[in-house]
């Protein structure tokens, strides 16, 4: 039970160190210096035309763009921002005043030579008045255009490239979590068969050199980007144990490091069978592998699953099919709407936990592909579902290289339907989050989340707290046994003990 | 070296050509295993031999000819006769065992083309023959009860609507289990009257044993299975997703009634973890202590394994291990290594291997046999989850769709093509755009199982071996009145310019062609797929739309240039599968 708490936030962890760089935030050091700054015309061209490839990109492949004009606006409007404190939010906005004559001016452009002309103008007015401490204006223009668009973000293709090896649980790497410890970066854990394992290095290890570079002032997204490389590559530690004198120099091969995503404990009453409490810490490439591993060691006692989808959210709709045929015993799973057209899917009979009573429980952040298994096992009656309605955010999530660039546009590129049809998206404008830090985005999902779409069998609960619910799940587990009950009686009845 | 003592000229001449027999130079192919006490009976099916081992020993003391090709040998009641199986004669032969060199062939009897498999009941009363092409079961009298010396006698010949590979006679000995020789298809024949009282689907493939638990409830069906709805990158492959070996537990209960759900009460128990894929399981045994010992012939291993639990260690044997009996007094195994020509003996108790039994020298490898090799070969696929064998099984195909790079994207999952006979219909891939069967081979490997690129030699190895594999023949054969509905088919073919696309003598042709159905991507050209064998295939079209033939024209419509009348559907379709 233990092992399987700090495995879950072993992979907590990693996705923090990932998100974290992969959306190139500023770490804990100082905000980096604006960019130079000069008044010549030309400047702006590099930055324009990569506002102008992000808003072709999203035109080609969004499900449902915005027009280039609109995604203009938004960039403009940005530009236009009064200047203020960049780490407030939410962010100052120009006055109303300016938004309408932006947009008037927009409405008379048709060309793309014109728009492009007029975002060179605003760059130029943003630079010399010096709008940005500490902000890039582009970056600036990019996000706004990426909030009209919902949920997107612009990333790196490396960081992008590790998000799918995340997404194919084929991460490749040493196997440790890493947080930052006064100016060095720290061993938060240690995954078990993983090369940082397998050269000795422990928990409480800080790191004081990569490849005979210190570590010491180096950012933590630079620390990660030294520490990640392709398989079969070495990288040279020096390490040190907090408090210890002693500097202990390792070898290690980065390999594929598999990650564990599904973890299950067994949920005891006294006097009842016990339960299986699963949870899948991500819908990825390994799901339904680690699901079917975990059937044949649960003992045989076990009478009921409560799966556990809270705080889970998923973009490729490929690793919702496999995770909702793990599941089923045949039945329609749902389909994805994108530009090639409508796709539906429909489950295999080979399926995990057959003929065995199932709780699914879901919160306000279970989200994306996640909340889309949940309803193909409702729709299927392979379940009860329990707890909050789900986010609404039933989109397929991909990303699409920016044209001159290294970057990709990560946006909505399908839609995810229900079996019935229905599609698993909200109707107000969904949510927008300002991915400043982890902590600001808890907190914005709890208050700002459009909670539609999933229909509850049986709310349990409506917590608006962050995190999981031992009282919910609690909850949860009493309405499976009394399911199990009824299924006993109901059996009993139809087969009459001799 | 001691043999078994006999008298007179007419032995010890026996023994002399024995002798020879064993030291001759050449591939012997071990298939199929009996005895184990003190003596090994070893079919081998490319020599037609039977190797007789003595256990204590440790060491061939005889082998006898017995046929052109053996595929399957059991042994009866009595100790003294044994049945086997003559894949090229399509012979169930009646064999008299008295000593290493006293091996007779005391009766013959004509079964369906292609005889695989053979089940006797405990009494030894009757036996069940499964004839793979013939798309049979034979199910023969023994007349153990007429004499003291067995006989052959035909007693039904049931057809079954798929090529028939393992059975198992079900508790009772009145009803027979018999599978799908590629799909996951399961029947159940009831002997008396040779009905077939159902048939269903479960879900996997590639059948390749099924073994009774010890309580004689379940039934343990030793296959691969597939996520229908994988494709073929290299997470699904490495996350078992595309192919694993598994072990499916079927309820007997649920299997004897026709009207209940096969799969109530069943559950799969995939092999092979992250990095470490099993594949390809060929044979299972159930031991004493209720577990299972399963031939992976993908990696040269045995597996024991728990139903329930999965794999729990794996023993390495010879290469290709095909078959696998256990024998409960001395607590062995014995493993045929049908690549080496040698027998494994496991101690099932430590689970080690005590020895390796040579049948004889192998001769030197041809291209061919090299190339077969590579095609059984697990090791080919990223982390030895499946070889080629496993979706083109015995370079069949195993009926279902398999999203690949073949058609350059994924989510437009095709039907995977028999390569019996394709080596010679080139251009390859269902769209046709591979003009090399070199090219289409390394494209197979390295975007359909993500191995390693393969050398030239290895490629010119496979497309040898591929040369070897000839199509199907037809699944039955032809009475008086069929012969006629088949001329007016022939006729029909040719007046409705079929040969056009399906161009005689390889009924296939290098074009593509629109046939009025799209994929999932909007292709709608596509390469004619050979018709030679065509009656042996359970699914058609690039997407396996049509389940019959029938359906091809009817259903699914693929363009004639006029309607057809029933007859003259009828007729089409007996000339294709006469083809």
């Amino acid at each position: 039970m233990a092992r399987l708490q700090s495995a879950v936030s072993v992979a907590f962890l990693f996705l923090v160190c990932f998100c974290r760089s992969a959306i190139g935030l500023a770490n804990e050091g100082a905000p980096p210096e604006p960019p130079e700054l000069s008044q010549k015309g030309d400047e702006a061209d590099a930055p324009v035309d990569r506002i102008l490839a992000v808003i072709e990109v999203a035109l080609k492949h969004h499900i449902d763009p915005p027009t280039r004009q609109q995604m203009v606006v938004e960039a403009a409007t940005a530009l236009t921002r009064p200047a203020g404190d960049p780490e407030s939010y939410p962010p100052s906005e120009p006055s109303v005043a300016v938004r309408q004559s932006l947009a008037r001016e927009v409405s008379d452009l048709t060309t793309r030579a014109e728009l492009r002309a007029f975002l060179v103008r605003c760059w130029n007015r943003a630079v010399s008045e010096r709008r940005f401490p500490g902000v890039s204006p582009e970056d600036a223009a990019v996000s706004a255009i990426c909030r009209c668009l919902g949920a997107s973000r612009v990333t790196a293709a490396k960081d992008y490239a590790v998000n799918r090896q995340f997404a194919a649980n084929q991460y490749v790497g040493i196997g440790i979590a890493l947080s930052r410890r006064g100016g060095a970066p720290l061993i938060t854990s240690v995954i078990e068969g993983g090369p940082a394992a397998g050269a000795g290095a422990l928990v409480g290890d800080m790191i004081e050199e990569i490849d005979g570079t210190r570590t010491a002032g180096l950012e933590m997204s630079e620390v990660i980007d030294r520490l990640r490389d392709a398989a079969g590559t070495e990288v040279h530690l020096a390490l040190r144990q907090e408090f210890e004198e002693e500097q202990r120099r390792v070898t290690m091969t980065r390999s594929v490091v598999p990650q564990e995503t599904v973890t299950y404990e067994r949920l005891r009453a006294d006097g009842a069978a016990p339960l299986a409490h699963i949870r899948i810490g991500d819908v990825n490439a390994s799901a339904p592998h680690e699901l079917r591993r975990i059937e044949q060691t649960m003992p045989e006692e076990i009478a009921g699953v409560v799966l556990d989808l809270r705080q889970v959210g998923g973009s490729d709709p490929h690793y919702g099919v496999l995770l909702a045929n793990a599941f089923l015993d045949g039945g329609a799973i749902g389909s994805v709407e994108d530009q090639s057209g409508r796709r539906e899917f429909t489950a295999s009979r080979d399926c995990v936990f057959r003929e065995m009573p199932m709780v699914v429980l879901v919160d306000g952040n279970t989200s994306g592909t996640a909340e889309w298994v949940a309803a193909a096992l409702q729709e299927n009656g392979r379940c009860v579902v329990v707890g909050e309605r789900t986010a609404g955010a039933g989109y397929v999530m991909d990303g699409r290289p920016v044209p001159g660039t290294d970057e990709v546009l990560f946006l909505r590129t399908g839609i995810l339907f229900r079996s019935s049809g229905q599609p698993l998206t909200g109707r107000e404008q969904p949510v927008t989050i300002e991915m400043r830090d982890l902590a600001r985005m808890q907190d914005m999902l709890v208050r700002k989340r459009t909670r539609h779409v999933l229909a509850d069998e049986t709310v349990v609960e409506q917590s608006h707290r962050y995190g999981e619910s031992q009282d919910v799940l609690n909850r949860a587990a009493a309405l499976l046994r009394e399911r199990i009950k009824q299924r006993v009686a109901q059996s009993g009845a139809n087969h009459p003990q001799p | 070296m001691a043999v078994a003592i006999s008298s007179g000229a007419q032995a010890v001449a026996e023994e002399r050509t024995a002798a020879a027999l064993r030291e001759s130079v050449h591939h012997r192919y071990p298939v199929a295993l009996a005895g184990g006490g003190e003596t090994l009976l070893v079919a081998n099916r490319r020599s037609g031999s039977l190797s007789i081992i003595d256990v204590t020993m440790s060491m061939v003391v005889g082998e006898a000819q017995i046929a052109v090709e053996l595929s399957d040998f059991a042994m009866l009641p009595d100790g003294r006769h044994a049945l086997a199986t003559d894949n090229a004669r399509h012979e169930l032969l009646l064999i008299e065992y008295n000593a290493p060199g006293d091996v007779q062939v005391v009766g013959r009897l004509s079964v369906g083309t292609h005889p695989v498999r053979i089940a006797v009941a405990a009494d030894g009363r009757r036996c069940c023959v499964a004839s793979l092409w013939a798309r049979r079961v034979a199910i023969v009298d023994l007349e153990a009860e007429k004499s003291s010396d067995p006989r052959l006698k035909m007693m039904q010949e049931t057809p079954l609507p798929f090529a028939p590979r393992e059975q198992l006679l079900l508790p009772g000995d009145d009803k027979l289990l018999v599978a799908d020789a590629f799909g996951g298809q399961l029947a159940v024949v009831e002997l008396e009257t040779g009905t077939v009282e159902s048939v269903r689907k479960i879900p996997g493939q590639n059948i390749r044993d099924l073994a009774l638990s010890s309580d004689g409830n379940q039934v343990h069906v030793a296959q691969s299975i597939s996520d229908p709805l994988g494709r073929t990158d290299l997470a699904d492959i490495t996350w078992g997703i595309v192919a694993a070996s598994s072990i499916q537990t079927l309820a007997v209960d649920a299997i004897l009634n026709p009207a209940a759900d096969v799969l109530a009460g069943s559950r799969v128990t995939r092999l092979g973890d992250f990095g470490n894929g099993l594949a390809d399981p060929e044979s299972a045994v159930v031991l004493q202590d209720g577990r299972l010992l399963i031939a992976a012939g993908g990696i040269d291993s045995v597996v024991f394994a728990e139903a329930h639990s999965g794999a729990d260690e794996i023993v390495r044997v010879g290469d290709r291990p095909t078959a696998v009996l256990a024998h409960a007094e001395n607590s062995r195994a014995y493993v045929a290594n049908t690549f080496s020509d040698s027998i494994s003996v496991i101690d099932t108790t430590t689970r080690e291997v005590v020895a390796e039994i040579s049948l004889g020298r192998q001769a030197e490898l041809s291209a061919a046999d090299r190339g077969e090799r590579l095609f059984y070969d697990g090791r080919l696929s990223a982390d030895s989850w499946f070889s080629c064998h496993s979706c083109h099984t015995d370079g069949h195909t195993n009926g279902q769709l398999a999203d690949t790079l073949g058609d350059g994207t994924y989510g437009d999952p095709k039907l995977v093509l028999s390569l019996l006979g394709a080596a010679e219909t080139g251009p390859w891939a269902w769209n046709g755009s591979m003009v090399r069967l070199e090219d289409q081979l390394q494209k197979s490997v390295q975007t359909s199982m993500h191995g390693q690129e393969l050398s030239k030699f290895q490629l010119r190895d496979l497309v040898a071996f591929l040369k070897t594999l000839a199509p199907p023949g037809p699944p039955m054969s032809q009475t008086a009145a069929d012969e006629a509905g088949t001329e007016r088919g022939r006729a029909l073919f040719a007046e409705l310019r079929c040969h056009r696309c399906h161009v005689p003598p390889t009924f296939t042709s290098d074009g593509t062609f629109d046939v009025g159905l799209a994929d999932a991507m909007g292709n709608r050209r596509f390469n004619p797929p050979s018709l030679r064998g065509v009656g042996q295939r359970n699914r058609f079209f690039h997407d396996g739309r049509a389940a019959t033939l029938e359906k091809a024209f009817s259903s699914v419509r693929h363009r004639t240039p006029r309607s057809l009348s029933e007859q003259e559907l009828a007729d089409l379709v007996r000339y294709l599968r006469s083809l």
